[in-house]
Protein backbone atom coordinates (compact mmCIF):
# COMPACT_ATOMS: atom_id res chain seq x y z
CA UNK A 1 0.00 0.00 0.00
CA UNK A 2 3.07 2.09 0.77
CA UNK A 3 4.53 1.72 -2.43
CA UNK A 4 0.86 3.27 -4.56
CA UNK A 5 1.20 5.82 -1.57
CA UNK A 6 4.72 7.10 -2.50
CA UNK A 7 4.37 6.54 -6.28
CA UNK A 8 0.58 8.52 -6.02
CA UNK A 9 2.91 11.06 -4.10
CA UNK A 10 5.97 11.50 -6.42
CA UNK A 11 3.43 11.69 -9.70
CA UNK A 12 1.03 14.37 -7.64
CA UNK A 13 4.13 16.69 -6.91
CA UNK A 14 5.48 16.68 -10.18
CA UNK A 15 2.07 17.24 -11.94
CA UNK A 16 1.65 20.51 -9.79
CA UNK A 17 4.95 21.18 -10.61
CA UNK A 18 4.04 21.26 -14.14
CA UNK A 19 0.88 22.49 -14.17
CA UNK A 20 2.36 25.48 -12.35
CA UNK A 21 4.46 25.95 -15.25
CA UNK A 22 1.88 26.61 -18.37
CA UNK A 23 3.49 27.72 -20.83
CA UNK A 24 6.04 25.04 -20.68
CA UNK A 25 2.88 22.89 -22.28
CA UNK A 26 2.26 25.18 -25.14
CA UNK A 27 5.86 25.43 -26.06
CA UNK A 28 5.98 21.68 -26.03
CA UNK A 29 3.32 21.59 -28.75
CA UNK A 30 4.67 25.03 -30.82
CA UNK A 31 7.53 22.56 -30.76
CA UNK A 32 6.09 19.73 -31.94
CA UNK A 33 4.31 21.41 -34.92
CA UNK A 34 7.07 23.31 -35.77
CA UNK A 35 9.18 20.30 -36.16
CA UNK A 36 6.51 18.34 -38.21
CA UNK A 37 5.88 21.32 -39.97
CA UNK A 38 9.83 21.27 -41.72
CA UNK A 39 9.52 17.62 -41.90
CA UNK A 40 6.06 17.92 -43.77
CA UNK A 41 7.77 20.29 -46.26
CA UNK A 42 10.93 18.46 -46.86
CA UNK A 43 8.93 15.49 -47.78
CA UNK A 44 6.96 17.64 -49.90
CA UNK A 45 9.80 18.99 -51.87
CA UNK A 46 10.68 15.62 -52.39
CA UNK A 47 7.67 14.86 -54.39
CA UNK A 48 5.64 11.96 -54.16
CA UNK A 49 8.31 8.87 -55.60
CA UNK A 50 10.89 9.72 -52.78
CA UNK A 51 7.40 9.34 -50.22
CA UNK A 52 6.40 5.91 -51.94
CA UNK A 53 9.88 4.52 -51.37
CA UNK A 54 9.34 4.46 -47.85
CA UNK A 55 5.87 2.54 -48.14
CA UNK A 56 7.41 -0.25 -46.36
CA UNK A 57 7.28 1.73 -42.91
CA UNK A 58 3.70 1.54 -42.99
CA UNK A 59 3.52 5.07 -44.27
CA UNK A 60 5.19 7.70 -46.79
CA UNK A 61 8.08 9.46 -45.81
CA UNK A 62 6.34 11.88 -43.50
CA UNK A 63 5.51 9.24 -41.28
CA UNK A 64 8.70 7.37 -41.26
CA UNK A 65 10.02 11.04 -39.48
CA UNK A 66 6.95 11.00 -37.37
CA UNK A 67 7.64 7.86 -35.80
CA UNK A 68 11.31 8.81 -35.70
CA UNK A 69 10.99 12.11 -34.04
CA UNK A 70 8.06 10.69 -31.28
CA UNK A 71 10.93 7.71 -30.39
CA UNK A 72 13.66 10.36 -30.36
CA UNK A 73 11.68 12.27 -27.61
CA UNK A 74 10.67 8.88 -25.89
CA UNK A 75 14.56 7.21 -25.93
CA UNK A 76 15.65 10.49 -24.42
CA UNK A 77 13.15 9.96 -21.50
CA UNK A 78 14.05 6.23 -21.02
CA UNK A 79 17.72 7.69 -21.26
CA UNK A 80 17.32 10.80 -19.05
CA UNK A 81 14.26 10.68 -16.38
CA UNK A 82 16.63 9.17 -13.62
CA UNK A 83 19.69 11.41 -13.73
CA UNK A 84 17.33 14.38 -14.46
CA UNK A 85 15.10 13.68 -11.36
CA UNK A 86 17.58 13.19 -9.39
CA UNK A 87 19.60 16.39 -10.20
CA UNK A 88 16.77 18.21 -10.00
CA UNK A 89 16.40 16.71 -6.14
CA UNK A 90 20.20 17.51 -6.01
CA UNK A 91 19.74 21.35 -6.64
CA UNK A 92 16.37 21.79 -5.16
CA UNK A 93 17.93 20.51 -2.08
CA UNK A 94 15.31 17.79 -1.49
CA UNK A 95 16.81 14.37 -1.76
CA UNK A 96 18.99 14.54 1.34
CA UNK A 97 15.38 15.19 3.32
CA UNK A 98 13.94 12.29 1.26
CA UNK A 99 16.93 10.43 2.12
CA UNK A 100 16.39 10.66 5.98
CA UNK A 101 13.14 9.32 5.33
CA UNK A 102 11.93 5.72 5.37
CA UNK A 103 11.75 5.75 1.76
CA UNK A 104 15.00 3.68 -0.02
CA UNK A 105 16.99 5.72 -2.80
CA UNK A 106 15.65 2.82 -5.34
CA UNK A 107 12.25 4.00 -4.75
CA UNK A 108 13.08 7.52 -4.96
CA UNK A 109 14.79 6.67 -8.08
CA UNK A 110 11.69 4.32 -9.41
CA UNK A 111 8.94 7.00 -8.06
CA UNK A 112 10.71 9.89 -9.54
CA UNK A 113 10.86 8.54 -13.00
CA UNK A 114 7.14 7.67 -13.03
CA UNK A 115 6.33 11.26 -13.93
CA UNK A 116 8.71 11.89 -16.80
CA UNK A 117 7.61 8.61 -18.24
CA UNK A 118 4.03 9.96 -18.44
CA UNK A 119 4.74 12.88 -19.83
CA UNK A 120 6.45 11.31 -22.85
CA UNK A 121 4.13 8.92 -23.36
CA UNK A 122 1.68 12.26 -23.43
CA UNK A 123 4.39 13.71 -25.69
CA UNK A 124 3.79 10.91 -28.38
CA UNK A 125 0.49 10.83 -28.01
CA UNK A 126 0.86 14.36 -29.17
CA UNK A 127 2.91 13.67 -31.76
CA UNK A 128 0.65 11.44 -33.31
CA UNK A 129 -2.51 13.22 -33.44
CA UNK A 130 -0.83 16.19 -34.43
CA UNK A 131 0.77 14.47 -37.54
CA UNK A 132 -2.47 12.89 -38.12
CA UNK A 133 -5.05 15.09 -37.85
CA UNK A 134 -3.14 18.60 -38.93
CA UNK A 135 -0.51 16.88 -41.24
CA UNK A 136 -1.73 13.36 -42.96
CA UNK A 137 0.27 10.93 -41.16
CA UNK A 138 -1.53 7.62 -42.11
CA UNK A 139 -1.27 5.44 -39.26
CA UNK A 140 -4.17 2.40 -40.24
CA UNK A 141 -2.55 -0.62 -40.11
CA UNK A 142 -0.52 -0.26 -36.37
CA UNK A 143 -0.65 -3.75 -34.33
CA UNK A 144 -1.10 -1.54 -31.07
CA UNK A 145 -0.64 -4.98 -28.52
CA UNK A 146 2.85 -5.80 -30.04
CA UNK A 147 3.36 -2.12 -30.16
CA UNK A 148 2.80 -2.07 -26.77
CA UNK A 149 4.93 -5.13 -26.21
CA UNK A 150 8.05 -3.87 -27.66
CA UNK A 151 7.67 -0.32 -26.14
CA UNK A 152 7.69 -2.17 -22.89
CA UNK A 153 10.22 -4.28 -23.71
CA UNK A 154 12.61 -1.15 -24.93
CA UNK A 155 11.89 0.63 -21.44
CA UNK A 156 13.64 -2.15 -19.42
CA UNK A 157 16.08 -1.96 -21.29
CA UNK A 158 16.86 1.50 -21.22
CA UNK A 159 16.18 1.93 -18.15
CA UNK A 160 18.98 0.04 -17.55
CA UNK A 161 21.10 2.79 -19.59
CA UNK A 162 19.20 5.21 -17.64
CA UNK A 163 20.03 3.81 -14.19
CA UNK A 164 23.62 3.69 -14.32
CA UNK A 165 22.81 7.34 -16.08
CA UNK A 166 21.83 8.30 -12.80
CA UNK A 167 24.96 6.35 -11.19
CA UNK A 168 27.42 8.38 -12.93
CA UNK A 169 25.79 11.45 -11.92
CA UNK A 170 26.19 10.39 -8.31
CA UNK A 171 29.45 9.55 -8.32
CA UNK A 172 31.00 12.42 -11.13
CA UNK A 173 28.40 14.76 -10.72
CA UNK A 174 27.50 14.81 -13.96
CA UNK A 175 24.81 12.80 -15.64
CA UNK A 176 25.36 13.58 -19.35
CA UNK A 177 27.96 11.43 -20.03
CA UNK A 178 25.84 9.06 -21.73
CA UNK A 179 24.03 11.12 -23.39
CA UNK A 180 26.94 11.85 -25.81
CA UNK A 181 27.97 8.13 -25.32
CA UNK A 182 24.56 7.15 -26.56
CA UNK A 183 21.73 9.11 -27.12
CA UNK A 184 23.37 11.36 -29.83
CA UNK A 185 24.74 8.10 -31.60
CA UNK A 186 21.56 6.81 -31.65
CA UNK A 187 20.04 9.44 -33.14
CA UNK A 188 22.49 8.88 -36.15
CA UNK A 189 22.68 5.62 -36.41
CA UNK A 190 19.39 3.87 -35.33
CA UNK A 191 17.32 4.75 -38.06
CA UNK A 192 15.71 7.96 -36.39
CA UNK A 193 15.92 10.28 -39.20
CA UNK A 194 16.92 8.08 -42.07
CA UNK A 195 17.01 4.16 -42.64
CA UNK A 196 19.73 2.44 -41.29
CA UNK A 197 20.35 0.90 -44.56
CA UNK A 198 21.17 3.73 -45.68
CA UNK A 199 24.31 4.07 -43.67
CA UNK A 200 27.73 3.01 -44.92
CA UNK A 201 28.47 -1.18 -43.86
CA UNK A 202 30.96 0.05 -40.87
CA UNK A 203 28.01 2.39 -39.45
CA UNK A 204 25.66 -0.20 -40.14
CA UNK A 205 28.12 -2.46 -37.89
CA UNK A 206 28.07 -0.08 -34.29
CA UNK A 207 24.09 0.57 -35.65
CA UNK A 208 23.63 -3.31 -34.65
CA UNK A 209 25.32 -2.93 -31.10
CA UNK A 210 22.78 -0.01 -30.12
CA UNK A 211 19.24 -1.16 -28.67
CA UNK A 212 17.58 1.85 -30.33
CA UNK A 213 17.96 -0.21 -33.50
CA UNK A 214 15.96 -2.89 -32.67
CA UNK A 215 13.60 -0.78 -30.61
CA UNK A 216 12.79 1.13 -33.58
CA UNK A 217 12.75 -0.95 -35.95
CA UNK A 218 10.18 -2.95 -34.09
CA UNK A 219 8.32 -0.58 -33.59
CA UNK A 220 8.43 0.79 -36.82
CA UNK A 221 7.07 -2.42 -38.14
CA UNK A 222 4.53 -2.91 -35.42
CA UNK A 223 2.89 0.84 -36.49
CA UNK A 224 3.34 -0.03 -40.03
CA UNK A 225 1.40 -3.65 -40.00
CA UNK A 226 4.04 -5.39 -41.30
CA UNK A 227 4.09 -9.10 -39.99
CA UNK A 228 4.45 -9.97 -35.93
CA UNK A 229 7.52 -12.52 -36.67
CA UNK A 230 9.35 -9.58 -38.36
CA UNK A 231 9.19 -8.32 -34.94
CA UNK A 232 9.46 -10.99 -32.60
CA UNK A 233 13.21 -11.39 -33.60
CA UNK A 234 13.69 -7.74 -32.32
CA UNK A 235 11.59 -8.15 -29.23
CA UNK A 236 14.18 -11.01 -28.58
CA UNK A 237 17.36 -9.17 -28.80
CA UNK A 238 15.56 -6.51 -26.85
CA UNK A 239 14.99 -8.63 -24.05
CA UNK A 240 18.50 -9.80 -23.70
CA UNK A 241 19.53 -6.25 -23.80
CA UNK A 242 17.05 -5.98 -21.15
CA UNK A 243 18.21 -9.20 -19.08
CA UNK A 244 22.05 -7.84 -19.31
CA UNK A 245 21.88 -4.18 -18.56
CA UNK A 246 18.82 -3.85 -16.03
CA UNK A 247 20.62 -5.84 -13.61
CA UNK A 248 23.40 -4.29 -14.39
CA UNK A 249 22.37 -0.66 -13.97
CA UNK A 250 20.50 -1.77 -10.59
CA UNK A 251 24.44 -2.87 -9.67
CA UNK A 252 26.27 0.02 -10.82
CA UNK A 253 23.72 2.45 -8.89
CA UNK A 254 23.61 0.51 -5.69
CA UNK A 255 27.81 0.53 -5.69
CA UNK A 256 27.97 4.40 -7.03
CA UNK A 257 25.40 4.98 -3.99
CA UNK A 258 27.29 3.37 -1.11
CA UNK A 259 30.70 4.40 -3.06
CA UNK A 260 28.93 8.29 -2.51
CA UNK A 261 27.54 7.59 1.49
CA UNK A 262 31.10 6.56 1.95
CA UNK A 263 33.00 9.58 0.67
CA UNK A 264 29.94 11.70 1.66
CA UNK A 265 28.91 13.24 -2.34
CA UNK A 266 26.19 11.57 -2.56
CA UNK A 267 24.25 15.35 -1.71
CA UNK A 268 26.79 17.50 -3.00
CA UNK A 269 26.52 18.68 -6.51
CA UNK B 1 38.82 19.94 32.25
CA UNK B 2 35.35 22.04 32.54
CA UNK B 3 32.49 19.12 31.90
CA UNK B 4 32.23 15.37 31.85
CA UNK B 5 33.17 13.77 29.07
CA UNK B 6 30.41 10.78 28.51
CA UNK B 7 30.94 7.48 30.13
CA UNK B 8 32.14 4.59 28.38
CA UNK B 9 28.85 2.54 26.37
CA UNK B 10 29.43 -0.36 28.53
CA UNK B 11 28.96 1.09 31.92
CA UNK B 12 25.58 3.44 31.48
CA UNK B 13 21.80 2.24 31.37
CA UNK B 14 21.83 2.30 27.26
CA UNK B 15 18.20 1.94 27.54
CA UNK B 16 17.95 5.33 28.31
CA UNK B 17 20.41 6.20 25.21
CA UNK B 18 18.63 7.98 22.13
CA UNK B 19 22.04 7.83 21.20
CA UNK B 20 25.24 6.16 21.93
CA UNK B 21 28.08 6.35 19.62
CA UNK B 22 31.31 4.97 20.49
CA UNK B 23 34.74 5.75 18.78
CA UNK B 24 32.84 7.48 15.70
CA UNK B 25 35.21 8.40 13.06
CA UNK B 26 35.03 9.83 9.62
CA UNK B 27 38.15 9.90 6.91
CA UNK B 28 37.40 11.53 3.59
CA UNK B 29 40.08 11.65 0.84
CA UNK B 30 40.84 14.48 -1.41
CA UNK B 31 42.80 13.97 -4.81
CA UNK B 32 46.46 15.51 -4.88
CA UNK B 33 47.73 15.88 -7.82
CA UNK B 34 47.02 13.04 -10.71
CA UNK B 35 47.90 10.13 -8.04
CA UNK B 36 48.19 11.06 -4.75
CA UNK B 37 45.40 11.67 -2.46
CA UNK B 38 45.01 13.37 1.01
CA UNK B 39 43.21 11.65 4.08
CA UNK B 40 41.25 14.68 6.08
CA UNK B 41 39.88 13.24 9.32
CA UNK B 42 36.45 15.42 9.80
CA UNK B 43 35.72 13.26 12.98
CA UNK B 44 37.97 11.59 15.19
CA UNK B 45 36.93 8.67 17.61
CA UNK B 46 33.99 10.51 18.89
CA UNK B 47 32.27 9.16 21.72
CA UNK B 48 28.72 10.49 22.70
CA UNK B 49 25.72 9.62 24.44
CA UNK B 50 22.18 11.42 25.11
CA UNK B 51 19.99 10.34 26.76
CA UNK B 52 16.00 10.41 26.17
CA UNK B 53 14.36 13.76 25.69
CA UNK B 54 17.73 15.15 26.56
CA UNK B 55 18.10 19.01 24.10
CA UNK B 56 21.96 18.15 23.73
CA UNK B 57 24.59 20.58 21.93
CA UNK B 58 27.10 20.45 19.78
CA UNK B 59 29.39 23.67 19.65
CA UNK B 60 31.95 24.64 17.63
CA UNK B 61 33.58 26.85 14.88
CA UNK B 62 32.97 25.80 10.49
CA UNK B 63 34.87 22.71 9.75
CA UNK B 64 34.52 21.10 13.17
CA UNK B 65 33.08 18.55 11.64
CA UNK B 66 29.22 19.05 12.84
CA UNK B 67 27.72 18.49 9.97
CA UNK B 68 29.34 14.95 9.17
CA UNK B 69 28.76 14.39 12.79
CA UNK B 70 24.97 14.57 12.22
CA UNK B 71 25.10 13.03 8.83
CA UNK B 72 26.28 10.15 10.37
CA UNK B 73 23.98 10.09 12.68
CA UNK B 74 21.25 10.39 10.50
CA UNK B 75 22.83 7.33 8.20
CA UNK B 76 23.84 10.08 5.11
CA UNK B 77 27.31 9.19 5.40
CA UNK B 78 28.88 5.51 6.69
CA UNK B 79 31.57 6.27 8.86
CA UNK B 80 34.69 5.02 8.71
CA UNK B 81 35.29 3.40 11.72
CA UNK B 82 33.16 3.04 15.21
CA UNK B 83 29.91 1.86 16.66
CA UNK B 84 26.40 3.65 16.81
CA UNK B 85 23.17 2.95 17.99
CA UNK B 86 20.22 5.32 17.78
CA UNK B 87 17.12 4.82 19.39
CA UNK B 88 18.68 1.42 19.87
CA UNK B 89 18.61 0.66 16.48
CA UNK B 90 22.24 -0.04 14.84
CA UNK B 91 23.39 0.70 11.57
CA UNK B 92 22.49 -2.17 9.93
CA UNK B 93 19.04 -1.17 11.02
CA UNK B 94 19.06 2.12 8.96
CA UNK B 95 15.44 2.02 8.07
CA UNK B 96 14.37 1.70 11.93
CA UNK B 97 16.95 4.77 12.77
CA UNK B 98 15.22 6.43 9.30
CA UNK B 99 11.85 6.36 11.27
CA UNK B 100 12.32 7.20 14.61
CA UNK B 101 14.62 10.68 13.37
CA UNK B 102 13.85 13.62 11.44
CA UNK B 103 16.28 16.16 10.31
CA UNK B 104 15.52 19.84 10.89
CA UNK B 105 17.64 22.36 8.12
CA UNK B 106 17.97 26.00 7.70
CA UNK B 107 14.69 26.48 5.84
CA UNK B 108 15.81 28.05 2.63
CA UNK B 109 16.09 24.93 0.18
CA UNK B 110 14.83 21.33 0.52
CA UNK B 111 11.63 22.39 -0.65
CA UNK B 112 9.81 22.22 -3.70
CA UNK B 113 9.44 25.83 -4.64
CA UNK B 114 6.49 25.78 -6.46
CA UNK B 115 4.22 24.07 -4.33
CA UNK B 116 2.21 25.34 -1.65
CA UNK B 117 3.18 24.63 2.40
CA UNK B 118 0.78 22.51 2.92
CA UNK B 119 1.47 20.17 -1.06
CA UNK B 120 5.09 20.22 0.26
CA UNK B 121 3.64 18.37 3.75
CA UNK B 122 1.73 16.33 2.30
CA UNK B 123 4.79 15.13 -0.54
CA UNK B 124 6.92 14.23 2.44
CA UNK B 125 4.81 12.48 4.73
CA UNK B 126 4.16 10.07 1.74
CA UNK B 127 7.70 9.25 2.26
CA UNK B 128 7.45 8.56 5.59
CA UNK B 129 4.37 6.39 4.26
CA UNK B 130 1.60 7.73 5.92
CA UNK B 131 -1.44 7.62 4.40
CA UNK B 132 -3.61 10.93 2.76
CA UNK B 133 -6.03 10.82 5.28
CA UNK B 134 -4.43 10.74 8.62
CA UNK B 135 -1.78 12.69 7.02
CA UNK B 136 -3.90 15.75 5.83
CA UNK B 137 -5.18 15.71 9.51
CA UNK B 138 -1.85 15.56 10.88
CA UNK B 139 -0.50 18.50 8.50
CA UNK B 140 -3.32 20.83 9.68
CA UNK B 141 -2.51 20.12 13.53
CA UNK B 142 0.98 20.70 12.65
CA UNK B 143 0.26 24.10 10.55
CA UNK B 144 -1.43 25.43 13.17
CA UNK B 145 0.98 24.93 15.74
CA UNK B 146 3.54 26.88 13.75
CA UNK B 147 1.57 29.11 13.21
CA UNK B 148 1.05 28.77 8.78
CA UNK B 149 -2.42 27.95 8.68
CA UNK B 150 -3.46 31.25 6.90
CA UNK B 151 -0.30 30.60 4.52
CA UNK B 152 -0.41 26.57 3.95
CA UNK B 153 -2.02 27.35 0.31
CA UNK B 154 0.39 29.45 -0.50
CA UNK B 155 3.32 28.53 -2.74
CA UNK B 156 6.64 28.01 -1.08
CA UNK B 157 8.68 30.42 -2.69
CA UNK B 158 6.40 33.23 -1.72
CA UNK B 159 7.25 32.84 2.40
CA UNK B 160 9.61 34.51 4.36
CA UNK B 161 12.68 33.20 5.70
CA UNK B 162 10.87 32.61 9.19
CA UNK B 163 8.15 30.86 7.20
CA UNK B 164 10.18 28.23 5.94
CA UNK B 165 11.90 27.84 8.99
CA UNK B 166 8.44 27.10 10.61
CA UNK B 167 7.62 25.07 7.65
CA UNK B 168 10.59 22.79 8.12
CA UNK B 169 10.03 22.54 11.50
CA UNK B 170 6.59 21.04 10.80
CA UNK B 171 8.00 18.60 8.66
CA UNK B 172 10.73 17.83 10.84
CA UNK B 173 7.58 16.41 13.26
CA UNK B 174 5.15 14.45 10.37
CA UNK B 175 6.74 10.88 11.65
CA UNK B 176 6.49 12.16 15.12
CA UNK B 177 10.34 11.57 15.30
CA UNK B 178 11.62 10.33 18.92
CA UNK B 179 15.09 12.53 18.20
CA UNK B 180 15.01 15.68 16.15
CA UNK B 181 18.70 16.52 14.30
CA UNK B 182 18.69 20.39 14.13
CA UNK B 183 21.88 21.84 12.14
CA UNK B 184 22.33 25.48 12.25
CA UNK B 185 18.68 25.69 11.72
CA UNK B 186 18.68 29.54 12.95
CA UNK B 187 20.66 30.34 10.12
CA UNK B 188 19.33 33.24 7.97
CA UNK B 189 17.07 34.32 10.78
CA UNK B 190 16.31 37.58 11.88
CA UNK B 191 16.59 37.97 16.14
CA UNK B 192 12.90 38.00 16.23
CA UNK B 193 12.42 34.63 14.20
CA UNK B 194 15.29 32.89 15.61
CA UNK B 195 14.60 33.54 19.35
CA UNK B 196 10.73 32.74 18.57
CA UNK B 197 12.12 29.35 16.98
CA UNK B 198 14.18 28.79 20.19
CA UNK B 199 11.30 29.25 22.23
CA UNK B 200 9.29 26.62 20.53
CA UNK B 201 12.21 24.29 20.07
CA UNK B 202 12.81 24.78 24.21
CA UNK B 203 9.05 24.88 24.94
CA UNK B 204 7.19 22.71 22.58
CA UNK B 205 9.47 20.20 21.40
CA UNK B 206 11.66 20.26 24.41
CA UNK B 207 8.90 20.78 26.72
CA UNK B 208 5.81 19.27 26.13
CA UNK B 209 6.24 16.82 23.52
CA UNK B 210 10.00 15.48 25.60
CA UNK B 211 11.55 15.01 22.02
CA UNK B 212 15.59 14.28 22.58
CA UNK B 213 16.74 17.24 20.14
CA UNK B 214 20.45 16.96 18.89
CA UNK B 215 21.32 20.61 17.87
CA UNK B 216 24.05 21.46 16.09
CA UNK B 217 25.35 25.13 16.08
CA UNK B 218 27.90 27.89 16.35
CA UNK B 219 25.60 30.63 17.91
CA UNK B 220 26.07 30.24 21.83
CA UNK B 221 23.34 31.92 22.39
CA UNK B 222 21.21 29.30 20.48
CA UNK B 223 22.94 26.43 22.61
CA UNK B 224 22.15 28.42 25.90
CA UNK B 225 18.39 28.73 25.31
CA UNK B 226 17.81 25.47 24.00
CA UNK B 227 20.20 22.83 25.40
CA UNK B 228 20.55 20.94 28.95
CA UNK B 229 24.06 19.60 28.10
CA UNK B 230 26.48 20.81 25.38
CA UNK B 231 29.87 19.45 23.85
CA UNK B 232 32.49 21.82 21.93
CA UNK B 233 33.74 20.15 18.90
CA UNK B 234 37.10 21.16 16.95
CA UNK B 235 38.82 19.39 14.57
CA UNK B 236 36.53 16.22 14.35
CA UNK B 237 37.34 15.44 18.14
CA UNK B 238 34.61 16.47 20.97
CA UNK B 239 36.62 18.25 23.18
CA UNK B 240 34.66 18.84 26.36
CA UNK B 241 31.12 18.06 27.05
CA UNK B 242 28.93 19.01 30.49
CA UNK B 243 25.76 20.60 31.18
CA UNK B 244 25.64 24.05 30.49
CA UNK B 245 25.24 24.96 34.32
CA UNK B 246 28.19 22.96 34.94
CA UNK B 247 30.20 25.46 32.97
CA UNK B 248 32.00 28.17 35.37
CA UNK B 249 30.17 31.78 35.00
CA UNK B 250 27.33 29.88 33.77
CA UNK B 251 25.26 31.65 31.03
CA UNK B 252 26.57 33.42 27.77
CA UNK B 253 29.90 34.42 29.07
CA UNK B 254 30.62 31.24 30.77
CA UNK B 255 29.92 29.35 27.12
CA UNK B 256 31.90 31.74 25.26
CA UNK B 257 34.84 31.56 27.69
CA UNK B 258 34.90 28.03 27.15
CA UNK B 259 34.73 27.63 23.31
CA UNK B 260 37.45 30.07 23.04
CA UNK B 261 39.68 28.12 25.31
CA UNK B 262 38.82 25.00 23.69
CA UNK B 263 39.01 26.34 20.57
CA UNK B 264 41.47 28.96 20.51
CA UNK B 265 43.40 27.97 23.66
CA UNK B 266 42.45 31.34 25.02
CA UNK B 267 44.24 33.30 22.87
CA UNK B 268 41.14 35.18 21.40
Amino acid sequence: MNFFIKAAAFIKKSFIIQKNYPLQFFIVIFDIVLGLAFFYFLTKMLGQDQEQRFGFYGGGLFTFFLIGMAYAGFLYTWLYCFSDMLQNEFYSGTLEVALATPTGIFQILFFSSLWPQLYAFLNVFLYFIIGILIFGARISAANYPLVLTVTLVSMVAFAGLGITSAALLIVFKKGDLLKKALYVPSLFLSGVYFPVEALPGWLQKISSILPATYSLRAIRNALGGNSAGSVYGDIGVLAIFAAILFPAGIYIFKRAFLHSKKVGSLTSY
Amino acid sequence: MIGMLPLPAAQRDTGMDAINAKDLTKHFFHRRGIFGRRCLTAVNNVTLSVRKGEAFGLLGPNGAGKTTLIKMLTTLITPSKGELFVNGYGLREEKKIKGSISLIYPGERSFYHRLTGRQNLEFFAALHGIHPSPARVKIGGLLKTVGLSNDADVWFEKYSSGMKQRLAVARGLLNDPEIIFMDEPTKGLDPIEARRFRRFVREFLSGEKRKTVFLATHQLDEAEDICDRVAVMDSGEIKICGMIGEFAGSGRTGLYDLLVRTVDGGKS
